[in-house]
């Protein structure tokens, strides 16, 4: 699921009063091995007052006449997804953590961008599940449509064993490559196991299967290294909503996710390339609609 | 080298007493943006000193950051006609570490005609 602010937030945070002088400030950045502190005026926050601040300003001046105004802050529940974005939009180096106007924590770009490490798969470079939700989250607020389109390889085990580990996980990183040119900008892609992929696109059903057909036909043309060929089945969910949901929740992406993987099972069992999910809701599900 | 059989140590303490000024500031004061004071602090001490008589104007000035005016004189004369010429006439002299202090008149002269 879609890690958030709070998991990683600094929770005791040194701050220094408005009308403290900048000596003061400057003591306790270097006691504390800070470069950055909060301004507090009668218990609410008004500023923050970093280290480059301080060395600009005459030492005499007291922190009001110093401290940057502009607070830009999220909300604990905010994601690690979303808090990076309004890092790097910002170009700033931390951002301040509020709920109902108070100051509950702190995040840092650098441990952000630590935690965030783990939700990247080391082997293809790709995102991994965590993203998709992000931004699934992210159309659904917005109102948009979402599909999912699950990747399957067949028998990539086969792969492993005839030719060993190391050239599967080549053909993995090759195959992560070629469906990340492939997808438009719109869309986004993650590794979401083994020989998985998932990706999540604002597209209504027809466009989908457009798009998966394309890709399934791309890898089957490709010619991998060792000048093997594999072939992929791919499943779909979602796509066909008849009106606007008026809510959004990591669980509408998590049925789909489910949906479009035991979609694209049925299509390796089959022998198909595509099939799409029949129903919106998991515990619904009717058995699936083949494809070419 | 001779020895040192005598030897005294003298401080001599001359004291200097004037009226404080009150406020200590007068009519306005010119900030610099690297000043040993700033705005804020600036607004303080004519709030404890001489409350509600002062005004802080932040300016768009590459080196004066704000001037704290008397609010008697925005009063008599429009107060952004009067910062700018504060500006124009203080900033040919304050630099970014300064603090200006100035003395400003106003004298209205009003003529009138009269049927009789």
């Amino acid at each position: 699921m879609i890690a958030c602010v709070s998991d990683i937030m600094k929770r005791e945070i040194q701050t220094i009063d408005f009308y403290d002088g900048l000596a003061k400030a400057e003591r306790l950045m270097e006691g504390n091995n800070i470069g950055f502190l909060p301004v507090m005026k009668e218990g609410k926050m008004v500023g923050t007052l970093a280290l480059k601040d301080i060395s600009k300003a005459h030492p005499n001046r007291i922190v009001a006449d110093v401290m940057s105004k502009g607070i830009i802050s999220v909300s604990s529940a905010t994601s690690l997804w979303k808090a990076k974005n309004i890092l790097e939009e910002n170009n700033i180096e931390r951002l301040m953590v509020m709920d109902d106007n108070e100051l509950v924590g702190l995040i840092i770009q650098a441990e952000l961008l630590f935690e965030l490490g783990k939700h990247f798969d080391l082997l293809t470079g790709l995102y991994r599940s965590d993203y998709i939700y992000y931004q699934g989250m992210e159309l659904l607020t917005n109102g948009c449509e979402i599909s999912i389109i699950f990747i399957d390889l067949n028998k990539f085990g086969t792969v492993d064993k005839d030719y060993g580990h190391a050239q599967g996980d080549v053909i993995l990183k090759e195959l992560g490559l070629l469906i990340k040119n492939l997808i438009p900008a719109d869309s986004y892609l993650c590794r979401y196991g083994g020989d998985e992929f998932v990706i999540l696109t604002p597209y209504e059903l027809d466009k989908c299967v457009m798009l998966a057909e394309n890709l399934i036909k791309s890898i089957a043309n490709n010619i991998f290294s060792n000048k093997l060929y594999i072939t992929a089945s791919a499943g779909i969910a979602g796509g066909r909503r008849q009106a606007d949901r008026g809510y959004a929740s990591p669980e509408i992406i998590s049925d789909l996710v489910n949906m479009a993987s035991l979609a694209s099972t049925n299509a390796k069992r089959e022998k198909k390339n595509i099939v799409i999910a029949e129903n919106l809701y998991i515990e619904d599900m009717a058995e699936p609609v083949l494809c070419s | 080298m001779s020895d040192i059989t005598n030897q005294s140590r003298k401080a001599e303490i001359i004291m200097r007493l004037s009226e404080f000024e009150m406020p200590p500031m007068q009519d306005v004061l010119i900030v610099g943006r690297k000043a040993p004071i700033g705005p804020e602090a600036a607004r303080r001490m004519v709030d404890i000193l001489s409350p509600e008589q002062y005004e802080i104007v932040q300016v768009d000035n590459p080196v004066i950051e704000a001037v704290v005016i008397r609010k008697s004189l925005t009063n008599m004369i429009e107060r952004d006609k009067l910062i700018s010429l504060i500006l124009d006439e203080g900033g040919k002299i304050a630099n970014e570490s300064t603090i200006i202090k100035a003395h400003i008149n106003i004298v209205l002269e009003v003529s009138k005609t009269i049927d009789l």
